[in-house]
């Protein structure tokens, strides 16, 4: 799988560690339309993870900055794993007021009892 | 392949119209040549010709030369019409019957001078861009009218000489026959590219205007949703024991950042900030359907919580911007202004809270999950109480704030808006403050890419 590269975003791809698929999220995401880039690349990499049966692991301790735009469309992203039964862990940095921000409130919002029958859970680790 | 010009440009009366202006002009430059170039020749003649013909060949060249400048005269006086034409067919009947009166002069098919025919000929018919049916008549009359003139009044000659004058003669009809047929042809394809070219340019010209038309209505929407977003902003600045100051300033046409602060008709107060994930019409949108829904919630049912009326905004959030078919988020608080104290629902940027007994600044934080990611989040939002003294101060923002960057990339941050607060609060009065603190950020900042919001209270009794 190759990496995404989009303006000041990059992602690479780390596919060392058996049955799981890093993704670490490098640079900056200040598109107005993130979507149009992340989503198709998302799609493909969903397969190829059902494919594979290996789990995500999404890396932001690296990344310097997401606008807003760029969360919406991780969201619309995690549902979607979700929605096709891979398993998700998302790592992020405490100390970084802005992914706390973010993250708490999808971690919230993703809680265990608020998923559906058919959905996984996503695992939010702050670093 | 190269494309054929459209036959209306070719044939219509836009292409004979041009033509006809071309004939014209250029009629004008052959009579200013023959008005200089006619007379010129008597210096060649003073030269090379018989004594006892030059007074002759003046009188000749003074006819031409003054015919040529009446021609000239008439042509400037005139507009382009087919008189052009019937101009050029004198010229050339006129210098041409000079020429071969001066061979008649001169010994008639004996004579070498019949060159100065073809110097004649072919300026004329090749620059004036004619069909080749007048390059041929022209050049045959020519033709014709030397051998009528030689055969009748000019001296005893060798067949010979008849054959070779004809033969450089006629050869010389022949080509400026082909060379005015390619020229007319090659001004017939210009025309027609240009022509083609011009109907290009018209309908891109309609087609801008539409584009304007359109965007100026779309514009016009624009600030219409602009104008309602900016009337729903709220009017009254105090509350109760609370001074309430705030300022919004959206990064396109319609924000995605929201604040409201009213009072009920049961008496309670309420606050709420937020920020719609994107930015646009959509983001404005949610925005104003999430300022209607916590309004109706906490005008019906006095005893409503923040977080029951953060529970319930988000359910008609998340319903109605999935029957837009749309990706929105929010982060949100909802806060009730108590006495002395807020009671905080929801998550959205810290607080920024100025002590002004010790003068400093805390920073709190908020617990709560996004709007609009599931249906129910009862059981992810709780109250949040946070007590304010009399005299103390808030301030609440958005991450236009926070985020704000230089040139260098780096950001205003918590470290900057909390320096800011330290500096302002106390001192001058709120609205103030208010326009301190974004002053501040826009100095900052290289470009706005976010909606900047600030809400600052103070408690006053």
């Amino acid at each position: 799988m190759v990496n995404l590269q989009a303006d000041e975003l990059l992602i690479e791809v780390d596919e060392r560690e058996p049955g799981i698929l890093v993704l670490n999220w490098l640079g900056r995401s200040a598109s107005r339309s993130p979507g149009s880039l992340l989503h198709p690349w998302f799609d493909q990499l969903f397969g190829v993870a059902r494919e594979r049966n290996a789990a995500l692991e999404m890396r932001f301790e690296r990344l310097e900055h997401f606008n807003s735009s760029t969360i919406a469309v991780l969201i619309q992203l995690i549902n979607s794993a979700q929605d096709r039964r891979i398993r998700m862990t998302v790592r992020y940095d405490a100390n970084l007021r802005w992914q706390t921000l973010s993250f708490d409130a999808l971690r919230r919002a993703l809680r265990p009892f608020d998923h559906g029958p058919d959905q996984v859970q996503v695992q939010f680790v702050a670093q | 392949m190269t494309a054929r010009p459209p036959k209306e440009a070719l044939t219509g009366a836009r292409f004979k119209a041009y033509r006809d202006e071309l004939v014209h002009d250029w009629m004008k430059i052959i009579a200013v040549l023959g008005v200089f170039l006619v007379p010129l020749f008597l210096l060649l003649d003073y030269v090379t010709m018989p004594r006892e013909l030059l007074g002759r060949f003046a009188v000749y060249r003074g006819v031409a030369t003054l015919t040529s400048f009446v021609q000239l005269l008439l042509l400037r006086a005139s507009k382009p019409s087919k008189m052009a034409y019937v101009h050029g067919y004198a010229f050339n009947a006129i210098v041409c019957g000079m020429i071969v009166q001066m061979t008649v002069d001169l010994g008639g098919f004996n004579s070498g001078y019949y060159v100065g025919l073809m110097l004649v000929i072919f300026p004329v018919n090749v620059l004036l861009p004619w069909r080749s049916i007048h390059s041929a008549i022209n050049g045959l009359l020519t033709v014709v009218m030397y051998l009528a003139a030689n055969l009748l009044f000019g001296a005893e000659f060798p067949v010979s000489a008849l054959v070779n004058n004809l033969y450089f003669l006629l050869s010389s009809v022949l080509l400026i026959v082909a060379m005015s047929e390619t020229r007319y042809r090659l001004i017939q394809r210009e025309f027609g590219l240009r022509a083609e070219l011009e109907d290009t340019n018209v309908v891109l010209e309609t087609s801008r205007a539409d584009l304007k038309t359109a965007r100026d209505r779309l514009w016009s929407e624009m600030e219409v949703a602009q104008r309602i977003q900016t009337s729903l902003l709220p009017k009254n600045r105090r509350l109760g024991p609370w001074e309430l100051e705030a300022s919004m300033s959206p990064a396109e046409e319609v924000g995605g950042d929201y604040y409201d602060f009213f009072e009920t008709p049961h008496g309670e107060r309420w606050l709420a900030i937020g920020d719609v994930s994107g930015h646009g019409v959509e983001s404005g949108l949610v925005m104003m359907m999430t300022q209607t829904a916590i309004a109706t919630l906490v005008n019906a049912n006095p005893a409503r919580t923040p977080s029951d009326v953060f529970v319930h905004t988000n359910r008609v959030i998340r319903d109605n911007v999935s029957r837009l078919g749309g990706h929105r988020y929010m982060t949100l608080n909802i806060i009730r202004l108590e006495d002395d104290r807020l009671v905080i629902a929801g998550k959205h940027q810290d607080f920024f809270v100025w002590r002004a007994k010790s003068n400093t600044v805390e920073i709190i934080t908020n617990e709560g999950p996004w709007i609009g990611v599931v249906d129910d989040v009862r059981k992810s939002v709780e109250d949040q109480t946070l007590r304010l003294e009399v005299g103390d101060w808030l301030l609440l923002h958005t991450d236009g704030l926070t985020e704000a960057a230089n040139a260098s990339g780096v950001m205003f941050g918590e470290a900057g808006l909390r320096r800011v607060l330290t500096e302002v609060a106390g001192k001058v009065p709120l609205r103030e403050a208010v326009g301190l603190v974004r002053a501040r950020v826009e100095a900052f900042q290289q470009k706005q890419d976010d909606d900047l919001t600030i809400v600052m209270l103070r408690r006053v009794a």
